[in-house]
């Protein structure tokens, strides 16, 4: 079963069609990619798996059920315009946020406590919201998310405004929820972050799917005759050669005009020496410039 | 259910805990009652103090009225004068510090002039006779002279005690009597509960929306209504700032004794009009408070949604302006026709039963709760939907078209 089920979902706004017909779904355990352009309805797409705004037509199923309040409990979201209560204590917030998701009171205290401790702001638990920095509360929102366990986790752009250390952290934790079993949903512009965590992505603009699928796939699909090469002896001049496009880690990039294997074969019964050959697929900012038709 | 009392309780909670609910609460009438205690004692003592000069004043008088003499009442120093211009010109050197003047008219006109020296001070009320308490009774007895005392006294003092009973008309006619103090006593319960809706709708209607701006302003909401619906938010709150309104208004009702004693009393004399307030009391708050949340979120800070609110603001308080007419006329056509309108019926139906309790009608009462059940429905569902889409704006202001349709949805 699913964890989520997107089934041909449209929401208009007027005449603006903010999801127009989307699908997609997604495995327990599995550490998802939802990415797009600005305004490209990724938002609106996630308020309505939340069910905080409904979709004109289509279903959203949530742990294999419509999303009602009990389904809610199991969800957890972090919105990409987020803040927590600013005049209260940081435990009490987040005691009153478990206890929303249906935590028993004690068992909320307990794993505020804990979660807190993970997030490494333990000591901070009795100070008032706005005593902490905002990377601190950062770390305290993603501790509210995760505290209920849930089995499916979407989270808005949690990267933003967190130092390396802090991004390191909370990536670790959204492993350990994947590990745990829970579904989890990034939406996010920092696609060397989704390279990094997610296996599988979506790609929406102006409110459709641009492309889907397992990660290796898509850049698989959207490769061109690029190789990472090194080897003895010059590469410039060469027929098969469109361009050097760099080098990358000490490896030249080429351009081929002709396909990868053939310019192999071809460099081999010269007798070159070749140290690496890869077929070097695009970068994920390549593919999403390259969908939505934007501009570097 | 659950998620309402946990949304209740935190709103209340982070309410009552609040600093400014406390110095509101117990702080602001503390102060009030000290200030006030201050100058009332220092009033009574300054006008004690004038009182025992007056007292002990010497006084003089022109008696120019022809009534016949009597001997002036004993312990004080009285100094007469044959005419008014003699006496203005040598009291201060006679030591006279008030002068009464009885003029030839007396007995027509009943007027005496005082003249003083004395000046009062800013605490005692300027205007107050400088006359002592026994020259009254000498006059009475020139008047009457030749009257035994007994009449004298009840010449002075013609109605000491009255037994003033209402007649309450019943079907076949007036039958059964009412006291006046069991009338007030209605009238409190009903002019308590007024005031309760009033105090409580304004007060939780201040901590709604201040609340709400608050969480939009933290950009909380979104992660809240993830977890509850909207609708539920709303009840919890509605609740939860509804207890911490009524329990600011004990507060003031405890500090303030004397409303409690008389509440308790109207409560054992009255409890059905008691229950039937309550009743139409909730009513009014469930249909005020929903209001305010809905048209409330809207606003994307406090001044906003302040802006939005005051037409109901405005509206709390029409029943304060007509009160008096709706008491005087319960089943006139203000009184009928405030009854008809949703947020000034709870007011006046109160205020109408309590005082006529036999010519309100059954039938108007019943049409009542359920008109009052409609709108309230009407306003949670249709303020809910408002809140809905309410609480994700921000900075930006809805038209009207665009609340039409979110209604509609």
């Amino acid at each position: 079963m699913a964890a989520l089920e997107v089934e041909k979902v449209v929401k208009s706004y007027g005449l603006k069609r903010a999801a127009d017909g989307v699908s997609f779904s997604v495995e327990a355990g599995e550490l998802f990619g939802l990415l797009g352009p600005n305004g490209a309805g990724k938002t609106t797409l996630i308020r309505m798996i939340m069910d905080i705004i409904r979709p004109d037509e289509g279903s959203i199923r949530a742990l294999g059920l419509p999303v009602t309040t009990d389904v809610k409990d199991r969800l957890a979201y972090l919105p990409e315009e987020r803040g927590l209560y600013q005049k209260q204590r940081v435990g009490d917030v987040l005691v009153f946020l478990g206890e929303l998701k249906g935590l028993p009171h004690p068992l909320a205290r307990k794993r505020a406590d804990e979660y807190l401790d993970r997030v490494g702001l333990l000591e901070t638990r009795r100070k008032k919201m706005r005593e902490l920095s905002k990377g601190m509360q950062q770390k305290v929102q993603i501790a509210a998310v995760l505290q209920h366990e849930p089995a499916l986790v979407i989270l808005d752009e949690p990267f933003i405004g967190l130092d390396p250390a802090n991004r390191a952290l909370v990536i670790d934790l959204l492993k350990q929820a994947a590990a745990r079993g829970a579904a989890v949903i990034l939406s996010t512009h920092l696609m060397d972050q989704v390279e990094a965590l997610c296996s599988r992505i979506i790609l929406i603009h102006q409110g459709r799917e641009v492309l889907s699928g397992p990660l290796r796939e898509v850049k698989e699909r959207h490769a061109d005759r690029s190789i990472l090469i090194e080897t003895d002896g010059p590469l410039e001049g060469r027929a098969e050669v469109e361009r050097i496009a760099g080098k990358v880690d000490g490896l030249t990039r080429l351009v081929l005009r002709e396909p990868p294997e053939k310019f192999l074969a071809r460099l081999v019964s010269e007798g070159r020496t070749i140290r690496h050959f890869e077929h070097a697929l695009p970068s994920l900012d390549e593919i999403f410039l390259k969908a939505t038709g934007a501009k570097p | 259910m659950k998620k309402i009392l946990v949304v209740a309780r935190h709103e209340f909670s982070t309410t009552v805990k609040r600093v400014g609910f406390l110095v509101v609460t117990v702080g602001i009438p503390l102060f009030a009652a000290l200030v006030f205690g201050v100058v009332i004692l220092l009033q009574s003592r300054t006008i004690e103090q004038e009182q025992r000069g007056i007292e002990r004043s010497r006084v003089g008088f022109v008696d120019l009225s022809g009534l016949p003499a009597k001997p002036h009442p004993p312990g004080k120093d009285w100094k007469s004068y044959a005419d008014a211009e003699t006496a203005r010109r040598s009291m201060r050197a006679d030591g006279v510090e008030v002068l009464l003047v009885i003029p030839p008219d007396y007995i027509e006109s009943g007027r005496i002039e005082e003249l003083t020296t004395r000046r009062p001070s800013l605490l005692s009320s300027f205007g107050r006779s400088y006359m002592p308490g026994d020259f009254k009774e000498w006059l009475v007895s020139r008047v009457l002279d030749g009257a035994a005392p007994d009449r004298i006294k009840r010449a002075r003092y013609p109605v000491e005690n009255s037994v003033v009973q209402f007649l309450v008309p019943d079907a076949s006619g007036p039958a059964a009597t009412e006291s006046p103090d069991d009338y007030l006593k209605r009238l409190i319960t009903a002019g308590f509960f007024f005031a309760l809706l009033f105090i409580s709708t304004s007060v939780s209607g201040g901590y709604l929306i201040q609340g709400m701006a608050d969480e939009k302003e933290n950009r909380v909401l979104e992660m809240v209504i993830s977890s509850v619906t909207p609708g539920q938010l709303m009840a919890g709150k509605l609740i939860g700032l509804g207890g911490a309104g009524l329990l600011q208004v004990a507060i003031w009702s405890v500090l303030g004794v004397t409303t409690v004693l008389w509440l308790v009393t109207a409560f054992a004399l009255n409890p059905g009009l008691f229950g039937f307030c309550a009743i139409f009391y909730l009513f009014g708050y469930l249909l005020f408070g929903s209001l305010l949340l809905g048209i409330g979120s809207l606003g994307s800070n406090q001044r906003e949604a302040m802006q939005y609110t005051w037409v109901l603001s405005l509206m709390n308080a029409v029943p304060a302006m007509l009160w008096f007419v709706v008491l005087s006329e319960p089943q006139g056509a203000v009184a009928r026709g405030l009854t008809l309108f949703p947020l000034t019926a709870p007011v006046t139906i109160m205020a109408r039963y309590s005082v006529d309790p036999a010519g309100t009608p059954t039938w108007e009462i019943l049409a009542t709760i359920g008109w009052l059940a409609l709108w309230t429905w009407l306003a949670l569902r249709f303020s809910a939907k408002i809140y809905r889409v309410g609480l994700l704006l921000y900075g930006k202001r809805p038209t009207p078209r665009e609340i039409w349709r979110w209604l509609r949805a």
